[in-house]
């Protein structure tokens, strides 16, 4: 029993650092219509900005947190301003490229000024554990659960409730009718791009401390949260988010159960059997783009 | 959601003359007689493709040189069949680079059973070929976005594969070729000779792709790729074609692949990960994705350009990385584009000229 709840405890907070991967790139393709794939870039910075502020300059947390945050907005509005502001009206392939050429670019940077070698960045609450019938859990991966809880609610808030967010879903359903309306739209698109990169940065920050980070983090942690929008279907928040938990627990369960070797596996192979039978994701889809 | 920047080579083209109003046959007449040039281009391209490739071994001297060259080719290759995926079909595949592996670890597996190089490579082509099918079926339904990341969390679960399924592919992935190939009694053991034998192949490549371009297989593929509903009106398959096209241009991918493997003589999962990715990505998008030479162009570039910038061989990554956002925002056309550019900005020098004289 202890074991059985330690490994959903842990699929519980892989599956939060996916959602909080996805709600980044969700963010911006609810603005946009476009996928940004440079997002595992993106969350490997934001990781790497935990090593540097809090290692390297050795801030206490709760000033190095909103530094980066702050700067990780302004990295998503220059990634706006380089490869979306100028493909307007590109064929979406090209888009797709472009995005996922800037990630590579923040990765092979990354790479260069740190090497293969991998860091550590110390966690909040490091090596504290509570025990829960039995099995002993992480109080930092309690922690991840929170942040991710607290995220998402903000976002719902933000999009349901506020003038501001019914604007957003209307950018989102009809960029072009949104407009008509007064609605700024391509002021959207900077900041939909700017909060995904905010977002990004959260979920490096949040990462970083669970194991010693690599360049490749965030691009892993990318295709893995890719699986769970896709099985949400893509822009619907609650979705993502169960698709996210659901895929954590899977990979959890399958390695302690079926084969460990093979445990970054299976979510990818859920996601696969999804989309051959409901291209639409599981939950059906609400976004204006045919995926 | 159009996938094409279309190449003017592709534009539908009226006459030449606005002036003179000319009946349907002849307009007819002259489309098919500029089909009938540009076919004829095509192949003389290959001709001199194939000529330049005689000579260059004749100015090469040592096996350095030599491995190169046969690196560009190998690239040439996979870039060709990436150039038919993402190019000409529109399909935004990231399986490339493991497909490339597959083809690699499918071989090394049939020769350590005892199998020679032909036999291996046969098995490697029916292993490449059925699982593009399945992967391509499987996401029979799935649109751009859906299709990229499944390709993508492919590439990821085939390195996982590669490295864990040790009975296929050998501990921690690791695998040894030591079967050397032999063509009509020919040992082909050095680098000069693995040079003739991706030449023979590349050669088969553009000819495969010539007979394609002349083929209504590829106005077809151009329909489906811009207008999927209209080409669909048509009464042309879209899932087949684009079942067609993906499982051609993975078998080339395959197929460089075993070449790779049987010239290093070993091979490591780190092969076929994500550096290679974006170097086919590269070779395809610097080259120019609309053309077959595109490919060949950007295997060149690809290929020599950390040859001959040495001192930044730590940096290649980044400037490869670079080199791919720069060129897929201001040269949408690639290198290509720059030589048709080139090309037309001379005919048209040419034309004015004489018409002042």
């Amino acid at each position: 029993m202890g074991n059985l709840v330690s490994v959903v405890m842990s699929g519980l907070a892989l599956g939060s650092i996916s959602a909080l991967v996805a709600l980044g790139f969700i963010v911006t393709f609810k603005a946009t219509g476009i996928i940004n794939f440079a997002q595992g870039g993106l969350v490997t910075l934001g990781a790497y900005l935990g090593y540097i502020t809090e290692v390297q300059l050795g801030l206490p947390p709760y000033f190095a947190f909103p530094i980066v945050l702050v700067f990780m907005f302004g990295v998503g509005v220059l990634l706006e301003r380089i490869v979306h502001a100028p493909l307007r009206g590109r064929p979406s392939l090209v888009v797709v490229i472009a995005t996922l050429g800037v990630g590579l670019v923040i990765q092979a940077i990354l790479l260069d000024i740190y090497g293969t070698n991998a860091r550590s960045v110390p966690a909040l609450a490091a090596g504290a554990v509570v025990h829960i019938l039995g099995a002993n859990i992480a109080v930092y991966d309690l922690i991840i659960i929170g942040v991710t809880a607290v995220a998402i609610a903000a976002l719902m808030l933000v999009f349901g409730k506020t003038q501001l967010g019914r604007q957003f879903r209307a950018t989102s359903l009809d960029p072009a009718v949104a407009s008509l309306q007064g609605i700024p739209v391509k002021r959207f698109a900077i900041i939909a791009f700017g909060a995904g990169g905010l977002l990004a940065g959260l979920a490096g920050l949040m990462v970083a401390p669970r194991s010693p980070i690599d360049t490749n983090i965030g691009f892993t942690a990318m295709i893995t949260a890719f699986a769970a929008a896709v099985i949400g279907g893509f822009g619907r928040l609650e979705g993502v988010v169960a698709g996210a938990l659901a895929l954590g627990l899977i990979s959890q369960l399958g390695g302690a159960y079926i084969a460990y070797q093979y445990q970054e596996l299976y979510p990818f192979v859920v996601m696969i059997i999804v989309i051959a039978i409901r291209p639409n994701g599981l939950l059906g889809s609400q976004s204006r783009v045919r995926l | 959601m159009s996938v094409s920047e279309q190449s003017p080579a592709e534009q539908v083209s009226t006459p030449a003359e606005h002036s003179a109003p000319a009946s349907l046959a002849d307009r007819l007449d002259a489309v098919w007689s500029r089909r009938k040039r540009a076919n004829r281009r095509r192949l003389l391209g290959i001709g001199v493709f194939a000529v330049i490739g005689i000579i260059i071994p004749f100015l090469t001297s040592n096996d350095y040189e030599f491995t190169v060259l046969g690196n560009v080719l190998l690239y040439a290759l996979a870039g060709i069949g990436f150039y038919f995926v993402l190019g000409l079909s529109g399909q935004f595949a990231f399986s490339q680079a493991a497909i490339f592996g597959l083809g690699a670890y499918s071989s090394a597996w049939a020769e350590r059973l005892g199998a020679n190089f032909w036999v291996g490579l046969l098995v490697a082509i029916v292993i490449v070929g059925v699982v593009a099918a399945v992967i391509r079926l499987l996401l029979w339904r799935a649109s751009h976005f859906y299709f990229a990341i499944a390709t993508l969390a492919f590439a990821q679960v085939s390195s996982i594969i590669f490295l864990n399924w040790t009975a296929f592919t050998g501990l921690s992935g690791d695998a040894s070729i030591n079967t050397v190939p032999s063509f009509f009694g020919v040992d082909i053991d050095s680098p000069e000779a693995f040079y003739w034998l991706f030449f023979g192949f590349v050669i088969v490549a553009l000819l495969i792709s010539y007979l394609i371009t002349v083929s209504k297989r590829y106005r077809e593929t151009v329909a489906v790729r811009d207008r999927p509903d209209a080409a669909a009106g048509l009464g042309i398959s879209v899932l087949r074609n684009q079942l067609f096209i993906f499982v051609l241009g993975s078998l080339f991918a395959g197929v460089a692949g075993v070449l790779f493997a049987s010239s290093q003589g070993f091979i490591a999962p780190d092969s076929f990960g994500l550096n290679l990715g974006i170097d086919l990505f590269v070779v395809v998008v610097i080259g120019g994705m609309y053309s077959v030479w595109g490919a060949i162009l950007g295997a060149i570039f690809v290929v020599v350009l950390p040859e001959v910038t040495r001192g930044l061989s730590d940096q290649r990554t980044l400037i490869l990385a670079i080199l791919l956002v720069v060129v897929i925002v201001l040269l949408p056309r690639g290198l290509v584009g720059i030589v048709q550019l080139i090309r037309d900005t001379v005919t048209r020098i040419v034309k004015r000229g004489r018409n002042v004289a």
